[in-house]
């Protein structure tokens, strides 16, 4: 099946054109921006982002360890100090605190290579530099007998540039 | 905002019902403290000067918030910067009510009945501590009103027509030398812009003096050098707290339903979460500071309010929390001597339950959970005062603080402080803001 | 803008591309990475030379012990402990303009929030090696990690240093991870307009970035999310430094106010060093496209507010230190002002707080001179701080018979020296790898100006 690749000069057209290929039935989409801007991220998919579930997690391992070890090692090898209880939680809050920050953010990382689906990986061949410029891009793959059409409803959503992505 | 919805929330008549309670409440007030005074005048006062701390912090940190909107350049709280405004209506009481404590000094403050300690004469006496604390106040008196009235003053022609009687003679006197709307306007954002951060200083330096005078200097040995900031930022996130509730019971009100949007209280929310973790930051670093060097002078400051298990072996362990759940035995917490339960329920009020409630962004848009989370911190606001205050003086008495004398004071003064702020914003538009485009 | 009529047959889509030219943006910041001047390379040479001769202080320190750092009683904290407080607060404007300014939507941070986290994390690993110097003997500073060991030990988790220990690598790691997820959509940029080896890497380091709906929509949440982790966690660092001194008893130590003011100083002394580094870039560079007038003045306010703050907290610490009556506080505070040290002390309170009143006049908020000037004696003035704070009350304890005096030794100098210099080698180095503006940041608001110009 073609690939056709639309470049745009706005966000607003892309999210535009978006949703007018969806309501086509459309869906096999992919836009390339070279700045973030939300009216394109809810056109193409308006779920939340999962990136959450990573911190929570996360944040919960690292608040279970940040407490559970230093507990654990005072009672192991029990030292009185300042005539503070072996294990007593006021500092040991801030080792709880230290390790939910640190767990939930390097979780978060994680969560951003997965749900991004970021690796070092050939790029799409309907992707080039100028998206990392200033222009807009938005790939549609169709049915052959559909080109035409993707076409000119693209230039109706004033597409600049369309054009068949070769291979 | 239309003209029409501006004239619906210009001045008009009070609620009746609401201001027929407030009245009532204001004498049962009256009654209860003049009560108190024949039988037990030392609860009485201490009731008084809870509740005078509660107030004062909460209406100064209004007129502090919206300095905090002006300053910044914040374009998004619109009316709510009114409402924050409208807790300022208080100021002035407060100044009154500090004169009027003079007379129960001698039951709150040890140094002023017998005299301070050794080396503290210089500066807990009678003349240093009243001159200053009331100059103090009469200055941010002052200061708060010219900053109201300079915020105001562009949207009070437009209402002078709505206006009648004692209403009318007030924005008249206040747009004398009217220069037009468009003058107005910039004179306004100027003169609020300047002031507001002649203001946000003396309410740093000014309050942290007023919370070492009238709280600190109950206890008269003990110390810490974060408490002026402590008292100050709670007096701030109260103020949040306050001007979400308010605008949460407003949302229904004819002229604002369009102005109380959810995301004005998404932001509000967003304050409130954020200025309860640092509160309880500031909380922290007071607690472990002294909890770790156990320094008796600072330590008997925590002791009469947290209790023993707090700063000694026997509890705060982790063995005793353990052992506390599998056996349902918590008499190693002694929650129920000295303040314990008053101590819990503050941390509960203030920061726990925001925290986890208004974690997600949900609940912050939500009216019905925002309102009552706002009413609870303010609940432990309260609370907290009395904490600060009651153990100073009545040590070890966990109940201290509850009882009719107490309760009747409590409500004589959210009336008055209610009361207050439904003449204000009766008078003055509550919605319309001096845009600057 | 009219469509172009439809085409009508697939084969009249295939035309030739037409080659847009690249934004002026990208081109414009990834300028600074091209190429090197001779005096670029003279700089990064005397940068090499400060850290080379610091090195071999290390190793003669090393070799013949504490003593040459004029360790002595009652004073064993010196200018090792002074400097690593010094670089971890410097470390602190840079999470704040990347975390907290974000959450609150400030869009001003844009352009310099690059440039600030770059500072960060630099700042913290010049900060995170004065604690091995400071022990001397260097090859032990596992001891502090809790890990299983022969020794049948664990690390005393009550001791503030082992709460430094987590604080600090928390930072460390958790700023790296956040300069990293904003640097990956720009490396993408440079790499699509470089080749070779230089292409390679980059292609690795952004992860095939494309730019993606799905990649910003994760992208974004992970900032997010990373800025509210991150704002708690700038509080608690400076906190837990504090506290390696509040939670004594040393008079002018325990004191409760500490840690918001350690915080307050160090976001004040970060700004400052912010100015220091982004001053000199945006003039060698040309960025004064991208790093206005308006930054300056945003930032100028900022060290106005933490002047204050930290002004406010002098002012409390002396006005307790007399009200609480204890002769010991009150005598370590006097001795602040008018003991041997009072010369630090008049500077620091002049630096900090004096001077940036300057800054009240909105024609110098923007003179960029005049701030860089204002912005090394803040640095001066902060270094001073840690100095006062430290030495003074290490050297006059509770008991006068044990007073001493401490002068900063010739070694501690050279390393103090040479921490500026390593900090100055790696952010000359980050300049010509890196973007040192967040170009996709700048973009964004550029497209929503250039949406809304149209719109009108």
């Amino acid at each position: 099946m073609p690939t056709i690749l639309s470049v745009f000069e706005r966000p607003d057209h892309v999210a535009a054109a978006v949703r007018k290929l969806k309501g086509r039935g459309f869906d096999d989409l992919e836009t390339y921006s070279p700045a973030p801007f939300e009216e394109i991220e809810e056109a193409m998919d308006n779920k939340p982002s999962l990136v959450r579930l990573f911190t929570l997690v996360g944040g919960l391992l690292g608040v279970l360890t940040g407490f559970a070890m230093p507990i654990w090692m005072s009672w192991d090898w029990p030292v009185k100090i300042a005539g503070k209880p072996f294990a007593s939680i006021p500092p040991y809050v801030i080792i709880g605190f230290e390790l939910t920050i640190l767990f939930g953010g390097l979780l978060t990382l994680v969560g951003l290579f997965i749900v991004g689906r970021l690796a070092p990986r050939k790029l799409d061949p309907g992707y080039s530099l100028r998206f990392s410029a200033e222009d807009f891009g938005l790939v549609v793959t169709v049915p052959d007998r559909d080109v035409a059409e993707v076409d000119s409803l693209m230039r109706a959503q004033s597409a600049v540039e369309v054009t068949l992505v070769d291979g | 905002m239309t003209s029409a919805a501006a004239e619906q929330a210009s001045p008009r008549s009070l609620p009746q019902p609401l201001t027929a309670i407030c009245l009532g409440l204001v004498v049962v007030g009256a009654a209860a403290f003049g009560y108190g005074l024949t039988s037990d005048p030392q609860s009485a006062w201490l009731a008084y000067h809870s509740n005078f701390m509660f107030y004062a912090t909460l209406s100064q940190a209004g007129v502090i918030l919206a300095c905090i909107f002006v300053a910044t350049g914040a374009v998004w709280p619109g009316p709510v910067r009114r409402i924050a405004e409208g807790l300022g209506a208080w100021i002035p009481v407060t100044l009154v009510l500090a004169a009027v404590g003079y007379f129960g000094g001698d039951y709150l403050f040890e140094w002023k009945r017998e005299g301070a300690v050794h080396g503290k004469e210089f500066w807990l006496n009678e003349t240093r501590f009243y001159v200053m604390d009331l100059g103090i106040l009469a200055v941010m008196t002052v200061l708060s009103l010219a900053f109201l009235k300079a915020s105001v003053r562009p949207t009070l022609k437009a209402a002078a027509p709505a206006a009648t009687g004692f209403a009318r003679n007030m924005i008249e006197r206040w747009t004398a030398g009217w220069r037009g709307d468009e003058e107005e306007r910039e004179a306004s954002w100027v003169r609020t812009r300047n002031l507001a951060p002649l203001i946000l200083l003396l309410y740093a330096f000014g309050y942290s003096f007023l919370a070492f005078d009238q709280i600190m200097s109950m206890e008269q040995t003990w110390y810490s050098n974060l408490f002026g900031a402590f008292i100050g930022w709670g007096g701030l996130l109260s103020a949040v707290a306050a001007t979400a509730l308010i605008s949460v019971l407003l949302r229904k009100t004819p002229g604002f339903e369009d102005e109380i949007t959810k995301s004005r209280l998404h932001d509000l929310g967003k304050l409130i979460f954020g200025f309860s973790i640092f509160w309880m930051y500031l909380f922290f670093s007071q607690y472990l500071v002294i909890w770790y060097g156990n320094v008796p002078e600072e330590t008997q400051f925590l002791y009469d309010r947290l209790g023993p298990q707090f700063l000694i072996e026997k509890g705060f362990s982790v063995t005793a929390w353990a052992n506390a759940w599998v056996d349902w035995d918590w008499s190693w917490a002694r929650l129920s001597q000295d303040y314990g339960w008053l101590s819990m329920s503050v941390w509960m009020c203030i920061w726990i339950l925001p925290f986890w409630v208004l974690l997600g962004e949900v609940p912050k848009r939500t009216p019905w959970i925002l309102g009552p989370v706002a009413g609870i911190v303010l609940v432990g606001f309260w609370l907290e005062r009395n904490l600060l205050i009651w153990p100073s003086v009545l040590k070890g008495d966990g109940w201290a603080w509850l009882g009719p004398v107490q309760i009747g004071v409590a409500v004589g003064f959210l009336g008055a402080f209610t009361l207050v702020f439904l003449l204000y914003t009766r008078i003055f538009p509550s919605i319309s803001l001096p845009e600057r485009s | 803008m009219t469509p172009p009529p439809p085409a009508t047959a697939m084969a009249e889509m295939i035309r030739p591309r037409k080659t847009p030219k690249d934004s002026k943006i990208n081109l414009d910041i990834l300028s600074v990475t091209k190429g090197t001047s001779l005096s670029y390379i003279a700089l990064v040479g005397l940068a090499a030379l400060g850290v080379t001769q610091a090195l071999l202080t290390l190793a003669y320190q090393t070799y013949e012990g504490l003593g040459i750092a004029g360790y002595q009683a009652p004073v064993f904290w010196g200018v090792y402990i002074i400097t690593f407080v010094f670089w971890i607060g410097i470390g602190h404007a840079g999470t704040l303009i990347s975390a907290i300014l974000y959450l609150f939507r400030a869009k001003w941070r844009n352009a310099i929030n690059r440039g600030a986290e770059t500072m960060t994390i630099f700042a913290v690993i010049t900060a995170a090696q004065f604690p091995l110097i400071h022990i001397g003997r260097i090859w032990k500073f596992y001891f502090l990690i809790p890990y299983p060991n022969q020794r049948g030990l664990w690390v005393n988790f009550k001791s503030p240093l082992i709460w430094d220990l987590f604080a600090i690598s928390t930072y460390l790691t958790i700023s790296l991870v956040f300069i990293y997820v904003g640097l990956i959509p720009d490396i993408a940029i440079a790499r699509d307009r470089s080749t070779g080896i230089k292409k390679l890497v980059y292609t690795v380091l952004c992860g095939g970035w494309q730019g993606t709906s799905r990649q910003w929509k994760a992208h974004n949440r992970t900032i997010l999310h990373l800025a509210g982790l991150s704002t708690p966690l700038v509080l608690s660092v400076h906190s837990v430094v504090s506290w390696d001194f509040a939670m004594s008893v040393l008079p002018g130590w325990h004191a409760t106010i500490f840690a918001p003011y350690f915080v307050a100083g160090a976001i004040f002394g970060g700004f400052a060093m912010v100015l220091t580094c982004l001053i000199p870039v945006r003039r060698i560079f040309g960025l004064e496209a991208y790093i206005t007038d308006y930054h300056f003045e945003n930032m100028s306010r900022f060290i106005l507010l933490t002047s204050w703050i930290v002004g406010y907290a002098y002012g409390m610490e002396y006005f307790i230190a007399w009200y609480s009556g204890v002769e010991f506080e009150s005598t370590s505070f006097y001795l602040r002002a008018f003991g041997p040290y009072w010369m630090s002390t008049w500077m620091m309170i002049t630096f900090n707080f004096i001077f940036p009143q300057l800054l009240w006049f909105k024609k110098l908020r923007t003179h960029v001179t005049f701030l860089f000037v204002l912005a090394f004696f803040i640095n001066l003035g902060m270094w001073f701080e840690r100095y006062v704070i430290i030495i003074t009350s290490t050297s006059r304890d509770y008991l006068p018979s044990v007073w001493g005096l401490y002068i900063p030794s010739a070694a501690e100098l050279s390393i103090l020296a040479g921490s500026f210099c390593f900090f100055a080698l790696f952010f000359l180095l980050f300049l010509k790898v890196f973007p040192i503006i967040a170009i996709t940041e700048v973009k964004e608001l550029v497209i929503h100006e250039k949406m809304h110009g149209e719109a009108r």
